[in-house]
């Protein structure tokens, strides 16, 4: 009886929901940005190509210092980079295979990193070697997808294929908060710049994503428009809204306020799954690295395609833009890492 | 977790959701193009860059004075 009725309830409150969500809907994105000027072309070419992987590159991300880079492929290799003179600084081999997560510290002395092995391990990049210094951070019960630090060195925040994102901290290896909601794996997740350490994003293959309180660990808003597996999510620059990018071949804005979806970047053209996004330093420009090796870059208040980008020779697996808005690099399956600018 | 306890966790999201306070549409996009244009100028993928010695990812060509 109980479950019948909250059959029922939730079957009430979803259309309750759409009803509310409707209310305030009184204009259109792309429709209010008619007058705007369109970006009509962006000058943007490789300007370097980062080799050194062996194997498909599956993730990397900047460090603040907005020169080096940490990226991780699917041999178990870790590569940190300076990317100005394409040097590799540091090459840690893990004893796994598909290392699909990393991220740079805020103070750029750490990467955490971890995959198939489960666990979120952490090393430290000033030391004489890394490698013999590596701590563990946590272990899920399925494979890593995505990591990041929350605001500072001292917590990590991992989303993994059990369906669960958890807060760590670092120090002690203890979970601070656990983010239950997901049907499926979690692929990808993304902390809020303005809300920074009280709202994260995490999207995955029950094509939905979830907006989090991390204090109390609650679910406060979802999204579930995406027609297949949802790979990247990443916030507009002012927090105040959010990209997803799918295997459905669209990437669709979702703004947090009007809790809504409010645009969606796509084109009949566009057939293969996207797995990276991220925004250019205004939010103006959406860069979207897609399965049929092209990274594409969409103006975002005319939701057109402004200039698709040939270089990698393999799908594009990852991809981010440099904090200060300089560069944006790409890493791909055919192991190579480019940055565009 | 059980079926219902996941039911009720659902029921609970859904009562928060439907509850939260939201904004216009036509205030979100207000808000989101005065963001871009306040940060267009620093944004060398959209304005580019004044000179290409401002490209740190420029390779370093000609003659240098040493």
């Amino acid at each position: 009886m109980e479950e019948q009725d909250l059959t029922g309830e939730i079957e009430t409150l979803k259309k309750k929901l759409a009803e509310e969500q409707g209310k305030l809907s009184d204009a259109d994105l792309i429709l209010s940005c008619q007058k705007i000027e369109p970006i009509t072309q962006v000058n943007i070419k490789v300007r370097k190509v980062l080799k050194g992987h062996q194997g498909k590159v599956l993730c990397m991300s900047w460090s603040q210092d907005k020169r080096h880079l940490v990226s991780t492929s699917h041999d178990g290799k870790l590569l940190v980079w300076d990317a100005f003179t394409t040097n590799k600084e540091h090459a840690i081999s893990m004893a796994t295979t598909w290392v699909m997560a990393c991220a740079y510290s805020p103070s750029g002395q750490f990467v955490a990193c971890g995959g198939l092995d489960n666990k979120c391990s952490i090393y430290p990049l000033l030391e004489e070697e890394p490698v013999t210094k590596k701590r563990l951070v946590g272990t899920h019960t399925s494979y890593l997808a995505c990591c990041q630090f929350n605001t500072s060195d001292h917590q990590v925040l991992t989303g993994s294929g059990d369906s669960t994102c958890v807060l760590w901290d670092v120090e002690s290896g203890q979970m601070i908060q656990s983010f239950h909601g997901h049907a499926g794996d979690v692929q990808a997740l993304d902390l809020s710049p303005s809300e920074s350490g009280r709202v994260f994003v995490s999207a995955g293959c029950d094509r939905a994503a979830n907006v989090w309180d991390m204090r109390s660990g609650q679910c406060v808003q979802l999204f579930d428009s995406h027609e297949s597996d949802v790979n990247s999510v990443r916030f507009y620059p002012s927090g105040d809204a959010f990209v997803t990018g799918s295997d459905d071949a669209s990437c669709r804005l979702f703004d947090l306020r009007t809790d809504r979806e409010v645009a969606v970047y796509k084109k009949e053209s566009v057939l293969f799954g996207c797995n990276a996004v991220d925004f250019s330093l205004s939010g103006r420009l959406l860069f979207a690295g897609y399965s049929d090796y092209v990274l594409n870059v969409w103006d975002v208040l005319k939701a057109k395609r402004v200039a698709m980008l040939y270089g990698h020779e393999n799908r594009v697996s990852c991809l981010r833009v440099v904090p200060d808005g300089t560069a944006v690099c790409t890493g791909s399956w055919d192991t190579t890492l480019r940055i565009w600018a | 977790m059980s079926s219902i306890a996941q039911q009720k966790k659902i029921v609970e999201q859904l009562r928060a959701e439907a509850s939260m306070a939201r904004k216009p549409v036509s205030e979100c996009v207000k808000d989101m193009i005065q963001f871009m244009d306040s940060n267009k100028d620093k944004d060398c993928l959209v304005s580019g860059f004044q000179s290409k010695k401002d490209n740190p990812f420029q390779e370093k060509g000609g003659c240098s004075v040493l």
